[in-house]
């Protein structure tokens, strides 16, 4: 573009900007000045010092200010007035700030710049502003003795004893840095708003619509600069946002030019077809023309109404030029990797807009195949979750993809030994139905791997990993040199899985050592035979667990000896505050039936329990044997390690047989108690929760309205503990 | 002699003597009084607000004043953000015409007094929510300049999207 024809071309899109502008159709002009802008700031150093002399006759630098092509201080010029025109003001200041940086000792940068101040009301910048102009301008003439456009230079020194005339009269300001101070004020610390625009004149405003006294309540668009506006409707739903573009034309453009309203979570509908897609994209598109960025940070699509649409959808996905996606997540029946892979086969493995995605969330049909080249495509993959979302197996979709892709064949052969060091989080959530032994068939290899994967891969920097309802035949030496090689892992959840108890987990940290310290521990084994009481582990074992603040071993294989081993054995520094034992098979409280008969076996003490986690404050036990009786236990319990001490805040004891009289005892709630109640002198919880459990009305009200309860959940409905694993999305 | 205060003067040149701690809660005066005394004030230091009308700024020192002790965090999680409630007392506070509600919201804007702002808006989009298009004219007493098929346009762009 340095060169002459370039150039002539660029002047006849500036005559035909200044035509767009005349007659009012400011969007097109405005789409010229921004082409030219581009187009002249594109421009190196070098050809705009040959343009300059050659065809404009100027010397090769400007006296002040950088070297700029002579034609983009108009152009600036003329956009801030087509914003101004289209009431994009801060838009318009911008432009103008800009101006009078490339031209410092050009008038048209802090005429415009007054001019639009003025409009806003901000008197006295406006008026600061001019007297700049006029010293520098002035000042430059005598050091350099140049000549400036006369017309020009007399406007501005017009204006500024205009404004000087005004601001005396009006005697705003006795702060010296006023202008800086205001620019300070200006905007809100928003990504995409400019700095510009402040107190929009509220007066101007108001006379300008309603007369006073008027019961309608004033159009927010009318009163308030964008910045505002975007604040106000951060708070109001999507699907509502874009209703409010119905309203009428100045909601629709104002709303539209809003980006951050639309970037931060695009979320398409379940069902949704190409066309409806395509509609969303649109519209984002039209949304992002505001942004340089062009950065969509999460993009959702639930499911398309068919294979069909599906394939199509993703093709726009993957070719669509006009953003870029932060987090992409794509749930689908038809959806599997073999699709994805071979839709960037077809286009060449060009995807620039998947290049930044952090976080990608895939829900498939069962044929996972080629997952490693995931990592090898995605460098700065942060989190990665894939949810086997379908149980049927099938090999039809192996067939998408080209095998003899050359660009395929050299990323498969490059995934082997690297380290991924950007992966954070990874989340593999296997179907439960195709986990071996829920199955009861071994499934079809061609088709389906029944293993966790990516074990043989290192993710130096992995913090949180979950794998769920996949078989660890074999695996577990696989797993254990993984743990050697993730030294950073601080939350770790295995649930469901097939050939794999808490106790081998046990053993494979002893025998593995691994460096890393849990912070959060969930272990729900998928069935179990036989408790442990752990006496193959020594206090000094366990290491990695001496820091854990959450243990969930729901439905565990642990005697109760073996659980209060364990806690003895992990939480030496007092870091656990919330234990999740319910469901399990072998921990029991007291209860009616221990009571009666001389029960042999072991109980759990709610008094041991506490004495081992003192800092205890979140105790879910739902599920298990507890009645009255236990519940006549907990209290004496509790009392004996001291009201005080107690630092329980939320218990949970759903699916129990607990009756109201059970928890009128937990709690000592009789009458001749609660007059003489004290602080400190009996037990209170902020929540409990008892679902699934019939208690009368009036015993839970008398709990929350005597200050035993804070909050307390009683949902009749609720279904037993898996729906609340993990899993649950994919169990149904 | 007592300490020194901070008066703010409004656009009739009412003056507002306050303690530094009130006015403080806007950091556009803070970051004025910071960088001009930075040895801490030893006299009486004159703010003009030539933006904010009397009445306005009142209500926004009235604001201040309650909150002179409150500690407000950055939520930076959208999410809590957009969920957390307007505080009891900003509710009741606010509960005044919808023209000193604007002037306020626009006033804490400008004096950058960002909690004050964010009460005040959460306030306007109680007004916008749940209301149809139709309703939202009512309310804010306007006219559907579409036509029939800009509006059916429009509805289809909308077609696809879903809260969650």
């Amino acid at each position: 573009m340095g060169d002459k024809w370039g150039d002539l071309l660029a002047t006849d899109k500036l005559e035909l900007a200044v035509l767009y502008f005349k007659s009012k159709e400011y969007e097109k002009a405005l789409k010229l000045y921004n082409d030219l802008v581009q187009n002249y700031t594109n421009i190196s150093v070098a050809s705009l010092q040959e343009l300059r002399t050659q065809l404009y006759g100027l010397t090769k630098t400007p006296v002040e200010g950088p070297v700029i092509h002579p034609k983009l201080g108009t152009v600036l010029d003329q956009r801030a007035a087509t914003y101004e025109k289209m009431g994009q003001t801060d838009r318009a200041l911008k432009d103008g700030f800009q101006l009078t940086k490339l031209e410092p000792i050009g008038c048209k940068g802090y005429l415009r710049v007054g001019k639009i101040l003025m409009l806003l009301n901000r008197e006295w910048e406006s008026y600061k502003w001019y007297q700049k102009g006029v010293s520098k301008i002035e000042k430059a003439i005598k050091e350099h003795k140049i000549e400036v456009p006369h017309k020009l230079f007399k406007s501005l020194k017009d204006k500024y004893l205009e404004m000087k005339e005004l601001v005396e009269s009006t005697q705003i300001p006795s702060g010296k840095n006023k202008v800086e101070y205001s620019n300070q004020s200006l905007g809100m610390r928003r990504e995409t708003t400019s700095s510009a625009n402040s107190n929009t004149a509220s007066t101007i405003v108001r006379a300008s619509t309603l007369p006073s006294g008027s019961s309608t309540t004033e159009n927010p668009f009318m009163h308030f600069p964008s910045e505002i506006l975007q604040i106000i409707f951060q708070f109001i739903p999507f699907k509502q946002l874009l209703s409010c573009h119905l309203v009428c034309k100045n909601w629709y453009s104002k709303l539209t030019q809003i980006p951050v309203l639309y970037t931060k979570k695009v979320n398409f509908k379940v069902q949704i077809t190409l066309e409806e897609f395509l509609s969303g994209v649109a519209l984002l598109k039209k949304v992002l023309r505001w942004t340089n960025l062009k950065m969509l940070h999460s993009f959702r699509l639930r499911s398309s109404l068919n294979s069909a649409h599906l394939n199509k959808i993703i093709s726009t996905i993957i070719t669509e030029p006009s953003f870029s996606l932060r987090s992409l997540e794509i749930f689908d029946p038809s959806f599997s990797f073999q699709l994805f892979l071979s839709k960037l086969i077809r286009f060449g493995w060009k995807f620039n807009n998947l290049k930044s995605v952090e976080n990608l969330r895939f829900g498939i049909n069962s044929s996972i195949r080629h997952e490693d080249i995931i990592f090898e495509l995605f460098k700065k993959l942060k989190t990665f979750t894939i949810l086997v979302l379908y149980p049927e197996m099938s090999g039809k979709f192996n067939d998408l993809v080209n095998q003899n892709d050359i660009r395929f064949k050299k990323l498969l052969s490059e995934i082997k030994h690297s380290d991924y060091p950007s992966l954070e989080s990874l989340i593999l959530i296997n179907h439960p139905k195709l986990c071996k032994d829920a199955l009861g068939i071994f499934p079809n290899f061609e088709s389906y791997n029944p293993y966790p994967m990516f074990l043989n891969k290192t993710f130096s920097n992995l913090q949180e990993l979950t794998i769920v309802s996949f078989d660890f035949k074999f695996q577990l030496p696989a797993l254990g040199e993984f743990f050697l090689r993730s030294p950073k892992l601080n939350r770790l959840t295995f649930e469901n899985n097939a050939h794999f108890t808490l106790f081998e987990f046990f053993q494979l940290l002893k025998n593995y050592n691994p460096e890393f310290k849990l912070n959060n521990l969930t272990f729900r084994e998928l069935s179990n035979t036989g408790s442990s009481s752990l006496n193959e582990f020594q206090l000094n074992d366990l290491s990695q667990l001496n820091e854990l603040a959450l243990l969930d071993i729901n439905g565990c294989s642990l005697s109760c000896k073996g659980f209060l081993r364990l806690l003895k054995i992990i939480n030496k520094s007092r870091t656990i505050t919330s234990l999740l034992i319910g469901n399990s098979k072998y921990l029991k409280f007291k209860t009616d039936t221990f009571y009666n008969r001389e029960a042999t076996r072991s109980i759990l003490s709610l008094y041991d329990l506490l004495v081992e986690v003192p800092e205890l404050t979140q105790l879910d036990l739902h599920n298990l044997e507890l009645d009255n009786q236990s519940m006549k236990q907990f209290s004496k319990d509790i009392k004996r390690f001291g009201y005080r001490n107690c630092k329980l805040t939320t218990l949970d004891m759903s699916f129990s047989k607990i009756e109201g009289i059970g928890l009128i005892d937990l709690f000592e709630a009789f009458p001749s108690m609660m007059a003489k109640r004290e602080p400190g002198f009996y037990f209170v919880v902020s929540r409990l929760i008892i679902d699934g459990m019939e208690i009368s009305k009036s015993t839970l009200d008398l709990l929350v309205k005597n200050g035993y309860v804070g909050e307390l959940r009683n949902n009749l409905n609720k279904q037993r503990w898996q729906e609340f694993g993990v899993n649950s999305m994919v169990v149904s | 002699m007592s300490s020194p205060k901070v008066i703010i003067i409004s656009s009739e040149d009412e003056r507002f003597p306050v303690d530094p701690k009130v006015a403080e809660k806007s950091v556009l005066i803070k970051n004025m009084i910071n960088d001009l005394n930075p040895d801490g004030l030893t006299e009486d230091f004159e703010i003009p607000t030539p933006n904010v009308r009397a009445n306005v700024l009142s209500k926004v020192l009235e604001w201040c004043e309650h909150h002179k002790n409150t500690t407000f965090h950055e939520e930076e999680d959208d999410d809590t953000k957009k969920t957390t409630p307007v505080e009891e007392w900003d509710k009741n506070f606010l509960k005044v015409d919808q023209e000193m509600l604007y002037d306020i919201i626009m006033a804490a804007n400008y004096l950058n007094i960002t909690p004050l702002m964010i009460s005040g808006c959460k306030v306007v989009a109680e007004m916008i929510k749940s209301k149809s298009p139709e309703e939202l004219r009512k309310t804010f007493n306007i006219v559907n300049d579409f036509t029939p098929e800009e509006e059916a346009a429009i509805r289809r762009e909308n077609e696809w999207a879903e809260d969650r």
